[in-house]
């Protein structure tokens, strides 16, 4: 198992997922454990190891996020007043766009991270979250417009900057 | 906005890289590839050990349920003998005593024993049966012997009768080595079973002595022909 390239965009997907560095440590450990341990139900000839390993980062995610209270930074709303400095600026750009992602729903959240930032092809994403291609297509499309909205005023003090 | 802005702005936000302790640890977690290894000497000899328990067990077993894969009763004929040496006193010590029969001139030991060792008995038994084996799968010319049991390389020096069979007396050339001369005497209608032999040494005097001997004792005919 390779896991020098399977281990970073795993990482990134969990950390995106949970918003949490330890969080996304014990997820990717998860990951390899389950594939690692005798009684591992990954099957090689069924499935890729980066879609299974995908696979469980999911489900444990989702798992600790449906027993993880929702946090004050979570609820946080992004200032509609950003700084005037530019790195301020990208800083606090950064953080919208974070918690704009985070607060997609579910299924809209997991699509846009493994298709935008991970690059997924949308049959493996399909394969990932067991759900059809179309619902894949569906649900990146209602996220990236919900997504377009809640950015809009954040599109716009980009232009000014430019 | 347009897709390109909002891919633009979503790459703003960045993740962390996973961090060494982390990818110390996922790569600790590989399991090994188990690479041949021979054992080490101890657990060699204990595995030679083993083995040869084994074997020792698993031939006494085979030689106990199966002293003979051809009963003596279902050969057409059993020949009783028994060899041994000449003691220098000239007393006769017997080696071996077994019953076997002849297929074309090749013959088939069906049992047989080593006085006082029990051990040996049973290591001669297991190696007959592989023989037996062998014989039943030959094609029943496994030797170039003639209907009078001549062969070549050797010459009918005589005829004689052992226990009531007409034999014929077999000489080989004498060995090159220490100067011995065998002989055997074969009976034709026993399939050229070699019913007698005997080993002869040059003796002091001249002659030969007889050193070593195979006696008949009984021929048994268990199906007429």
């Amino acid at each position: 198992m390779d896991t020098d390239s399977l281990l970073p965009p795993l990482f990134r997907f969990a950390y995106r997922m949970t918003g949490s560095v330890a969080d996304a440590e014990d997820i990717v450990q998860e990951c390899f454990l389950a594939a690692l341990r005798p009684n591992s139900t990954y099957d090689a000839s069924r499935t890729p190891m980066r879609t299974y390993l995908f696979g469980v980062a999911r489900n444990q995610a989702l798992k600790l996020l449906a027993k993880r209270p929702v946090t004050a930074e979570d609820d946080e709303c992004v200032s509609d007043a950003p700084s005037p400095e530019r790195a301020a600026f990208h800083t606090q750009l950064e953080a919208a766009v974070a918690r704009a992602v985070r607060r997609l729903p579910e299924g809209q959240r997991e699509v846009l991270i493994l298709a935008h930032y991970e690059e997924l092809p949308l049959a493996e994403i399909a394969r990932v979250m067991e759900i059809e291609v179309t619902a894949v297509k569906s649900r990146l499309q209602r996220a990236r417009t919900q997504l377009k909205e809640t950015l809009a005023a954040y599109a716009t003090g980009t232009e000014r900057r430019r | 906005m347009n897709d390109t802005e909002l891919d633009e702005m979503l790459n703003q936000w960045k993740a962390p890289e996973p961090g060494a302790e982390l990818r110390g640890r996922i790569r600790g977690m590989q399991p090994r590839k188990r690479r041949f290894a021979w054992p080490s000497w101890h657990l060699s000899k204990g595995l030679f050990a083993g083995v040869a328990a084994g074997a020792v067990m698993c031939l006494f077993g085979i030689s106990v349920a199966f002293p003979q894969v051809f009963a003596p009763s279902s050969a057409r004929f059993n020949l009783i003998s028994e060899s041994g040496v000449y003691n220098d006193n000239g007393s006769f010590t017997v080696r071996e005593a077994r019953v076997s029969t002849a297929v074309h001139g090749k013959e088939i030991i069906l049992k047989r024993n080593i006085p006082d060792n029990v051990l040996m008995s049973l290591h001669m038994r297991f190696f007959d049966m592989i023989h037996q084996w062998l014989g039943m799968s030959d094609d029943g010319s496994p030797s170039s012997i003639s209907s009078d049991c001549s062969m070549p390389g050797t010459a009918v020096a005589g005829h004689a009768t052992v226990l009531g069979y007409q034999t014929a007396i077999i000489r080989y050339p004498e060995s090159q080595s220490d100067n011995s001369r065998y002989t055997e005497w074969r009976a034709p209608d026993l399939d050229c079973i070699t019913m007698k032999w005997v080993v002869e040494k040059p003796a002091a005097n001249g002659g030969f002595r007889i050193t070593s001997e195979r006696r008949p004792l009984i021929v048994r005919i268990n199906h007429a022909q």
